[in-house]
């Protein structure tokens, strides 16, 4: 399958600091992407550098198959880029907005985008600087996706939104991409929302790329394993690289096994921490896993610097 | 193209009501210049703020449409709308250069139009256009490279006053040139501001537009700064047969004295050689004026002192024997005058340490002056009637009113003028050399019945005014011109009775032939008291 974004060693340095470092992601051609990690972690930089809003101090990467810093009009008029950071024209009422940005593209669809105008339920005549935060994010998505790109990029989009404005957006988003079978790529902080959306996921924490894989491998192979240990019984002296938060209780062993194999690792379990029964695995949400990866890290970065 | 216009067009409706009432200032602007300009006119205009109100109202909205035109799509920053739409950086820079064009338009129009019908001679019509979009682009363009670098208005307006006050605390601190080509710092600002303005939008390196910026300022200070005494032009000389072999320089030192002028780092300390200088053998038709000046400060070792020429190149005083003999010539009839007086200038000036070092040391002061001889010409007559009015190259002169009394008669006159660079009809520095060594007119009251004639008392005019509109392409000029009143038995009495046969006539110098003279002067000691002149003349 053909990658719409795909980045060969990014890292972006400012001022001393490394906001980016070392990416590697290739986001599948018809995918949703959701791109991960807590507030400050690097997505929105990643976001800029992949639109040549910044250009990367090392690596390179290619969007639609063309070099991020050599991205043109050609390229732009195939992709549609939503931010809470882009300052729009505030001074346009939305009809305005519209009609500024239709002779722009030669695929507007103005029948589409008179659809969306009526289903997001926005005021034509009202200017952008008088609309919610949740409306103006509805003009950004409009003007967008009126001309139907092959890849839409949303940085965090949800920031702000009420839930009812939220399930709008998702669900249009989701219903365009099954129509249109486009790209997306998403970056949220907000796990539950885009769980319902991703098929890929990327996690970025740190300025680096902790995983990135399709969600169905991702949850499969994440799983809790919760057992119940007699009194005293202490951990393994080698606990396998894939087990990640053991806690060791008076009367319970947990751990997050990330190569969960059904079987295989309840068995490594009672072979490792002997006495062990009961031992179950549950799947775990994407906010349980990403929670588990963020403080893994922290804690592994945390033991390299004491 | 078509998405430049399209961007150009938003622009416009971005800023379309400050557009609109900057626009109406403009026709405003030019409608009370060409009422109140001409020298005939009532001076409402000035009544109404309109020289000095209205061009300081029109620059302040330069500077706030400009950035609003220019950073609605901004240039720095990664957050501008446009930067992720399909529009080139090369068509958005073409819709900025549209906007900017759009601005400079409507005042070059209404310019144009004004000085048209203020008279300026239709071959002049494509000077003014040069002179009028120069002023624009250098206005506009280097505002538009400051918007193109800064993300706000705030962040604008901050570094717009701060490079506003930093040229000003330089041109202050630096010397600043007699001669400037005419418009090249205009050319060069509009270069610099241009090249940074493309550069930001093609490229979106903002530190290397700093850097570029910066070094175009410096550029701009060079040029401003620079001794331009090759740029002087060639004059156009009269077809007057003048031999200049038997004329003679003379130079006198008369004084030393010191000087401290304070710096920002620390006071300066200056030694300057004052005293006379004098063309003697000139026909009394004729006045002289120098040019250029060179003057060396040679020690008795040999040693050329690192002096600094000060010898003034203005016009000597009006007024003064020669330019009243010259008068005479010129009206044929004879002027009286009271007046007499050469003037003193500095010969040359050097730092006090150098001073210290050769002050026991005979010097050699070698000076080089090229001297421009003029004649005075008749420009035009008034009768003294309150409204008078003669036209002569391209200046409109109105007697504004005649006060007459005991103490002689007193003529205000209202002079108007287009002031139109790279034309006919300017002074000012940075001008063809012939216009501004034609310096002022002369006004002589003359009565050709009595064969008396009288040049305005003590040789100086009096409360004189100017006003600029447009910019300066159109001034008007009052001045009072007060006449009699001398207590002298040979200046004629005028009262009522002479009036009767008298008219103002206006004369203006005409240069005639350019030449160069040297004088040496040697003293004795550099650090001795010099010899006073036996006598002024």
């Amino acid at each position: 399958m053909n990658a719409v974004i795909q980045t060969e060693n990014v890292t972006y340095r400012y001022r001393g600091v490394t906001a980016v470092r070392e990416l590697e992601l290739s986001v599948p051609e018809g995918s949703i992407y959701a791109f991960l990690g807590p507030n400050g972690a690097g997505k929105t930089t990643t976001i800029k550098l992949l639109m040549n809003l910044l250009q990367p101090s090392e690596g390179s990467a290619k969007v639609l198959g063309v070099d991020s810093t050599r991205l043109g009009p050609s390229e732009f008029a195939r992709v549609g880029y939503v931010s809470e950071n882009q300052q729009m024209p505030d001074w346009m009422t939305v009809e305005q907005l519209v009609a500024f940005c239709q002779p722009m593209y030669s695929t507007w669809d103005t029948a589409f985008c008179a659809k969306m105008l009526n289903d997001f339920q926005l005021p034509s005549d009202r200017k952008l600087k008088n609309l919610s935060r949740g409306m103006r994010m509805k003009a950004a998505l409009l003007v967008s996706l009126a001309y139907r790109p092959r890849l839409l990029v949303l940085d965090e989009p949800f920031t702000g939104l009420d839930p009812l404005v939220r399930d709008e957006v998702i669900h249009g988003i989701l219903e365009l991409t099954e129509q249109e079978k486009w790209s997306v790529f998403i970056s949220s902080h907000d796990i539950d929302e885009v769980e319902r959306l991703a098929d890929y996921v990327g996690f970025i924490d740190g300025g680096r790329l902790q995983l990135s894989e399709p969600v169905a491998d991702l949850t499969a192979r994440m799983r809790r394993i919760d057992s119940v240990v007699p009194p005293g019984s202490r951990r393994a002296p080698m606990e396998p690289d894939s087990w990640l938060l053991p806690e060791l209780g008076p009367r319970t062993f947990s751990v997050i096994d990330s190569q969960y194999t059904p079987e295989k690792s309840e068995q490594r379990l009672a072979t490792l921490i002997p006495g062990a029964t009961q031992i179950t695995a549950t799947p775990l949400s994407l906010r349980e896993v990403f929670v588990t990866l963020s403080r893994a890290a922290r804690g592994k970065s945390q033991r390299l610097s004491s | 193209m078509n998405l430049s216009l399209h961007f150009f067009r938003k622009d416009l409706s971005r800023a379309s009501w400050i557009l609109i009432f900057w626009s109406l200032l403009v026709v405003t602007e030019g409608c009370l210049a060409f009422l109140t300009y001409p020298s005939n006119s009532s001076q409402f205009g000035a009544n109404f703020g309109q020289p000095i109100l209205l061009p300081l109202v029109h620059y302040l909205l330069i500077a706030v449409i400009v950035p609003l035109m220019i950073q609605e799509d901004a240039a720095v920053g990664s957050a501008a709308f446009w930067l992720t739409r399909p529009v080139s950086h090369g068509a958005l820079l073409r819709a900025k250069l549209l906007g900017l064009g759009a601005i400079m338009l409507a005042p070059l129009i209404v310019d144009l139009v004004v000085l048209f019908l203020a008279g300026l001679p239709t071959g002049d019509l494509e000077k003014a256009f040069a002179d009028i979009f120069l002023r624009q682009v250098s206005l506009v363009v280097p505002i538009a490279a400051v918007a193109a670098l800064t993300p706000t208005f705030w962040r604008f307006t901050v570094v717009l006053v701060g490079s506003v006050i930093l040229l000003t605390l330089l041109s202050a601190a630096l010397p600043q040139p007699k001669l400037l080509p005419t418009g090249l710092a205009d050319v060069v600002l509009f270069m610099w501001g241009g090249s940074v303005l493309a550069h930001q939008y093609l490229t979106r390196r903002t530190s290397r537009s700093i850097i570029l910026a910066c070094l175009g300022g410096a550029l701009v200070t060079a040029v401003s700064v620079w001794p331009w005494a090759l740029a002087d032009e060639p004059l156009a000389f009269s077809t007057t047969a003048f031999d200049s072999k038997h004329l003679t320089l003379e130079v006198k030192a008369t004084s030393l004295n010191t000087s401290t002028s304070v710096s920002l780092i620390h006071n300066v300390v200056t030694k300057k050689i004052d005293g006379v200088y004098e063309l003697k053998g000139l026909p009394p038709a004729f006045i002289y004026q120098t040019r250029t000046v060179s003057a060396r400060l040679i020690a008795g070792d040999g040693t050329e002192l690192p002096s600094r020429v000060t010898i003034s190149t203005n016009p000597p005083p009006e007024f003064d024997s020669p330019h009243v003999s010259a008068i005479a010539a010129a009206i044929g009839i004879p002027v009286h005058s009271t007046v007499s007086r050469v003037g003193s200038t500095t010969l040359a000036s050097l730092d006090n340490s150098d001073f210290v070092r050769y002050k026991n040391s005979p010097v050699k002061l070698i000076c080089d002056l090229d001297f421009v001889v003029s004649r005075y010409e008749t420009d035009g007559e008034l009768p003294l009637i309150k409204g008078a009015h003669t036209r002569s190259r391209g200046e409109g002169v109105t007697v504004g009113g005649i006060d007459l009394s005991d103490e002689g008669i007193t003529i205000e006159i209202a002079e108007s003028s287009v002031n139109v660079r790279f034309s006919d009809g300017i002074r000012s520095a940075g001008q063809p050399a012939e216009l501004r060594l034609r310096g002022d007119p002369v006004y002589v009251l003359v009565n050709r019945q009595r064969n008396e004639a009288s040049v305005v008392s003590n040789g100086t005019a009096r409360g004189s005014s100017s006003m600029f509109y447009l910019g300066g392409l159109l001034m008007k000029k009052v001045v009072e011109l007060p006449f009699g009143g001398e207590r002298n038995n040979s200046a004629p009495i005028i009262d009522h009775e002479w009036l009767q046969g008298a008219v103002l006539v206006r004369l203006v110098r005409v240069p005639v032939a350019e030449f160069a003279k040297r004088a040496e002067v040697k003293l004795a000691k550099l650090g001795e008291p010099l010899r006073q002149p036996k006598s002024p003349r």
